[in-house]
């Protein structure tokens, strides 16, 4: 591929209830006041953003997940193999707080310390009106190992900061990995069955032979 | 995206070193002043050509609108991911990617270009960064590489490689997959014999990938659909009992409406493709007409409308397809991309559709009148009551005079609530009380005179909504009271027609057995059968019941497919030439085939059928004393004297003994007053001797044998002869027991080819395995994966077995 070296590719999922706002966060991360503009259609499911941090080229893959309650049992098929997740809820709504709870337990059990966890209270514009207390929020995030954010889509207050707080982490964990299995390639870090054909090489000869035929 | 996105790693540009080394102060300001620096890619523009003005020509300052500013004052707009320059109108220059970047404290955007602003370049396409979507692309590729005499190549490896593996669709899943995936080396390897490797490997696979599977055509399909064939049907099942979905019970709001049309026409096209490129393409543009809105979709709208779009699409094999895109795909190594998306969502909306939380989303049932409602809530007496306190009224009504019809009198009769009143469908009480399911008030409303056969304004009687939604109990009564099994609706459907569509196999298993006059071969106003219907859901079972009960299976329907064109899976494939064969055997001219041999011949192969639901029942209930080992109990149902240990005519004491024992032999036979054949077999044609050779029991079976029952009756749908299920459950001494008699056959195959030598050999039990032997049973009868059964006892590294079956070979080669 061309250059490939030193860049890596990190998939983010952002999980959380409906209606707390996640569609408004990614859409405002990756959509700056310039992007608005020559981006001719809307998706807010699946976006792509390249970063570069020092020399380090990083491509985020951010996966929208679907938030009302009945789709709750599909979250593991999205999550799976993410290197990131982003859990958020509405500082106005305890419940959402309390979902954020599950999510990091399900996330911790399934995926153990593999995956980095930010935990970002949005909607901060309506301060008055809020209901989880930032103090429990962030003794939380810490107790379980993951950074407490808060953020308003509204305003763009947090939500850069979030993701590239999110990305270094990413990046540290990763690293932190390879130097463990320095003998391995970085491909190693996504499992996934494939065939993989060495460049220098022609494909190794087939290894198994039809019954049919025998 | 699927294939190469172009991409380059911007330190290496000499543009972009350009500007970090020598005007790091212009960087500061971009920073500072949130402007986005161009790049042009690398290789367009030339060393000497990285001037001042030119990289000033490079850094646009943002603004609000989508035109803005160079440094050097010049104006360029930005839309779609092209940058339009006023010097050259017509040919935008595109942006390839941008990328922000977080460097020694500074953050900038850059964008990087196709080619350099404000200097004419020619177009050049270049290969490499091409991105194949479809197979068109693939094979335009190969040719502009110059490797068009490969694809002759790829194909002829392709074609033998079907010839050679024609039970590619029994195999497994892996094994498919390590099949498929050894051929995609050979493939490739021809490619790279006839040239060196460059950047452009990727795309390289990519094509010679794509190019592999439009080669093996439906074959490949076939195989994919025969392995996910029970897992579609189930999904086929639920789908079609909740055909009726509506927009609103998922909640998508109606402004969604037109999009949803068109996405729905591009969907339904995925199956006219083969290759996992043109269907990931498909669906691509499936989600592009969605995203064609002005309105913001989220993840939850995007997840309902696809589970709408699948429910709504007449395909048959969404989880063939699935299966096909997730593990069939050799040649990409990126999991975070834009495909991955698509596909993981088509899997979450499959998965959401399997799930409890889809089974509580259905068309709300709402009704005012309390006669319906007390349906609904399951109250029986209070449905009872509304019904008869009306009558009494109506009987001393309290009318003007007997023709009045002024306000009050026309609605004290008009809303009297009596058995001939429907809803606002046109379905009458009774037909209210089918659909949701409640056996007792429909014997209820027909005990008081509901006609049984009346229609809606679908032309659906009640016994269509029986069938529709598989419930067998109401069913069972609506066939008891003589409904019409026969009707037809609005689509020509009949109650058959319904529940093959829907999978139902216990209510068209009901129908075989209730109905005599039931037409097999109705067709419906597309000049649909059942079987056809039933074939394109997948439904394999059905399949089997309907050609078992002589469904005709070439048929052509308007869109001139038969039966046999529907066939999706090698499973129904098969049984249509199965019986097809038996067909064509049918046909033949009638003095050497009177009909009535062949029926018998038919017949041969399986029990008798019980005939009605008492018969049915009856034998159920002795297969079950069988399984629990009440011999009493079972002698009882068969006939046979109570409590014996033989049945045999010789065992009195002497011919006219009348001590107590052979009284009770001369006396039962009056007793028990209709007894069971002991050849007839249950609705998945099991007989008694097949459950006396399953359970073990000897002694009973050493009886039925006795008693003429054949030994070599087979069952529905896995074909086996009671010696398959005695091996299978190892029952060395009803092994013994059976090969003993004298007219049983070692060497029958079941439904996968499998002879009982295979299945004692695959137990591990060396005494029967020498039992079948000594009774002369073959080991050389490959089944229909072509597995032999001494290859898989070497497989399995059975050596006592192996040892006894090379004797046995060697003996026979001598011999």
């Amino acid at each position: 591929m061309a250059s490939n070296s030193g860049s890596y590719n990190f998939k983010v999922v952002l999980l959380g209830e409906g209606c707390v706002g996640k569609t408004s966060l990614v859409l405002r991360y990756v959509e700056d006041k310039f992007n608005t503009n020559h981006v001719s259609t809307v998706q807010a499911s699946f976006l792509n953003k390249k970063l570069n941090i020092d020399g380090k080229r990083i491509n985020l893959a951010i996966w929208d997940t679907a938030g009302q309650e009945k789709f709750h049992a599909l979250g593991p098929i999205y999550y799976r193999s993410s290197n990131g997740a982003v859990l958020v809820y509405d500082i106005t709504d305890e419940d959402s707080f309390q979902k954020v709870k599950s999510w990091v337990k399900e996330l911790r059990k399934m995926l153990g310390a593999d995956i980095c966890l930010v935990i970002a209270g949005n909607k901060t514009d309506l301060e008055k009106n809020r209901h989880v207390s930032l103090e429990d929020a962030e003794n939380y995030a810490s107790k379980v190992g993951a950074i407490h954010f808060q953020t308003s889509a509204k305003l763009n207050k947090g939500v850069e900061d979030m993701f590239l707080t999110l990305t270094q982490k990413m990046l540290e964990t990763v690293e932190e990995k390879e130097a463990q299995n320095a003998p391995l390639s970085r491909q190693n870090s996504q499992r996934r069955n494939v065939v993989v054909v060495d460049d220098d090489q022609v494909p190794p000869p087939p290894t198994r032979q039809c019954c049919g035929n025998s | 995206m699927w294939g190469l996105q172009y991409d380059e790693n911007v330190h290496d540009n000499p543009f972009f070193n350009e500007i970090i080394t020598h005007h790091g102060d212009l960087v500061v300001k971009a920073s500072q002043e949130k402007w986005v620096i161009c790049i042009p890619r690398a290789g367009v523009i030339e060393p000497s050509e990285i001037q001042v003005d030119i990289i000033l020509d490079h850094i646009l300052v943002s603004t609000a609108s989508n035109v803005c500013f160079t440094l050097s004052k010049k104006q360029v707009s930005i839309q779609n991911k092209e940058i339009t320059t006023a010097d050259h109108p017509s040919t935008p220059i595109r942006i390839l990617f941008e990328e922000t970047c977080y460097i020694e404290g500074l953050k900038y955007t850059i964008f990087c270009l196709d080619r350099p602003l404000f200097i004419s370049r020619a177009i050049c396409e270049d290969n490499r960064f091409r991105v194949l979507e479809t197979l068109h692309d693939c094979i335009d590729f190969i040719w502009s590489e110059n490797l068009s005499h490969v694809l002759i190549k790829i194909q002829k490896l392709c074609s033998s490689f079907v010839e050679q593996n024609r039970g590619l669709a029994m195999e497994n899943l892996q094994n498919q997959k390590d099949l498929i995936g050894s051929l995609f080396s050979q493939c490739l390897q021809i490619v790279l014999k006839n040239r060196t490797l460059s950047d452009d490997c990727e795309n390289i696979k990519i094509a010679v990938e794509t190019y592999m599977q439009s080669c093996l055509d439906r074959t490949l399909v076939k195989a994919v659909n025969t392995v996910t064939c029970f897992g579609d049907a189930t999904l086929n099942k639920t789908v079609r009992n909740c055909s009726d979905l509506q927009l609103r019970d998922l909640n998508i709001p109606l402004k969604f409406c037109d999009i949803v049309t068109s996405a729905r026409s591009e969907l339904s096209k995925i199956n006219n493709y083969v290759t996992i490129l043109d269907k990931v393409n498909c669906l691509k543009l499936t989600f592009n007409h969605l995203y064609s809105t002005s309105i913001c979709l989220t993840s939850d709208d995007i997840l309902q409308i696809l589970v709408f779009l699948i429910v709504k699409l007449n395909i048959s094999n969404w989880t063939s397809n699935l299966v096909y895109l997730t593990h069939f795909q050799f040649s990409s190594l990126n999991v975070s991309n834009e495909t991955n998306f698509l596909i993981t969502s088509l899997e979450a909306a499959l998965e959401f559709i399997k799930s409890d939380e889809f089974n509580k989303i259905k068309s709300s049932q709402q009704t005012e009148n309390p006669v319906f409602q007390s349906i609904i809530t399951n109250d029986l007496t209070q449905l009872q009551d509304l019904l008869k306190y009306k009558k009494s009224k109506k009987s001393d009504a309290n009318l003007c005079h007997p023709l009045c019809d002024c306000e009050r009198c026309t609605k004290s009769i008009g809303s009297s609530h009596n058995v001939t009143m429907f809803n606002e469908k046109g379905q009458s009480l009774l037909t209210y009380a089918t659909t949701v399911d409640r056996p007792e008030m429909v014997e209820f409303l027909i005990s008081i005179g509901a006609e049984v056969n009346s229609c809606d304004y679908f032309g659906k009687t009640s016994l269509h909504y029986a069938c529709a939604k598989g419930y067998q109990d109401v069913l069972l009564i609506l066939m008891n009271c003589k409904a019409d099994v026969n009707a037809k609706d609005h689509d020509g459907n009949t109650p058959l027609h319904v529940a093959c569509n829907n999978g139902h196999e216990n209510c068209v298993k009901a129908l075989f057995y209730t109905s005599k006059t039931l037409d097999i071969n109705c067709i419906n106003k597309y000049g649909d059968t059942p079987l056809h219907l039933a074939i394109k859901w997948n439904y394999v079972g059905i399949v089997r019941s309907l050609l078992e009960n002589h469904a005709v299976a070439n048929v052509p329907n308007k869109k001139s497919q038969q039966p046999l064109h529907l066939a999706q899976n090698y499973y129904t494939e098969r049984l249509l030439k199965q019986f097809n064969a038996h067909l064509d055997s049918l046909d033949e001219p009638e003095f050497t085939h009177p009909s009535a041999s062949t029926k018998s011949s038919h017949c041969k192969d399986h029990g008798i059928r019980a005939k009605g639901v008492e018969q049915l029942k009856k034998i159920d209930l002795l297969l079950k004393a069988i399984e629990n080992n009440d011999f009493p109990l079972t002698c009882f149902y068969l006939g046979f004297p109570n409590g014996s240990t033989t049945y045999d005519f010789q065992s009195k004491c002497h011919p006219l003994c009348n001590c107590e024992k052979c009284d009770d032999l001369e006396g039962s036979p009056d007793v028990v007053v209709e007894r069971i054949n002991v050849n007839t077999c249950n609705i998945d044609g099991f007989t008694p001797l097949h459950f006396a050779a399953k359970y073990g029991r000897t002694e009973l079976l050493r009886i039925l044998l006795d008693s003429q029952a054949l030994p070599n009756l087979k069952t529905y749908k896995t074909l086996q002869t009671p010696l398959h299920l005695a091996c299978i459950y190892r029952r060395l001494l009803v092994v013994k027991e059976l090969v003993k008699c004298g007219n049983c056959e070692v060497d029958t195959q079941d439904y996968k080819g499998n002879t009982p030598l295979y299945y004692a050999c695959v137990k591990n039990d060396v005494k029967i395995v020498e039992v079948l032997l000594s009774n002369g049973a073959s080991c050389d009868v490959k089944n229909y994966q072509g597995t032999s059964i001494i290859k898989e006892v070497q497989e399995k590294t059975l050596f006592g077995i192996s040892s006894l079956l090379k004797k046995e070979s060697e003996e026979n080669d001598f011999l």
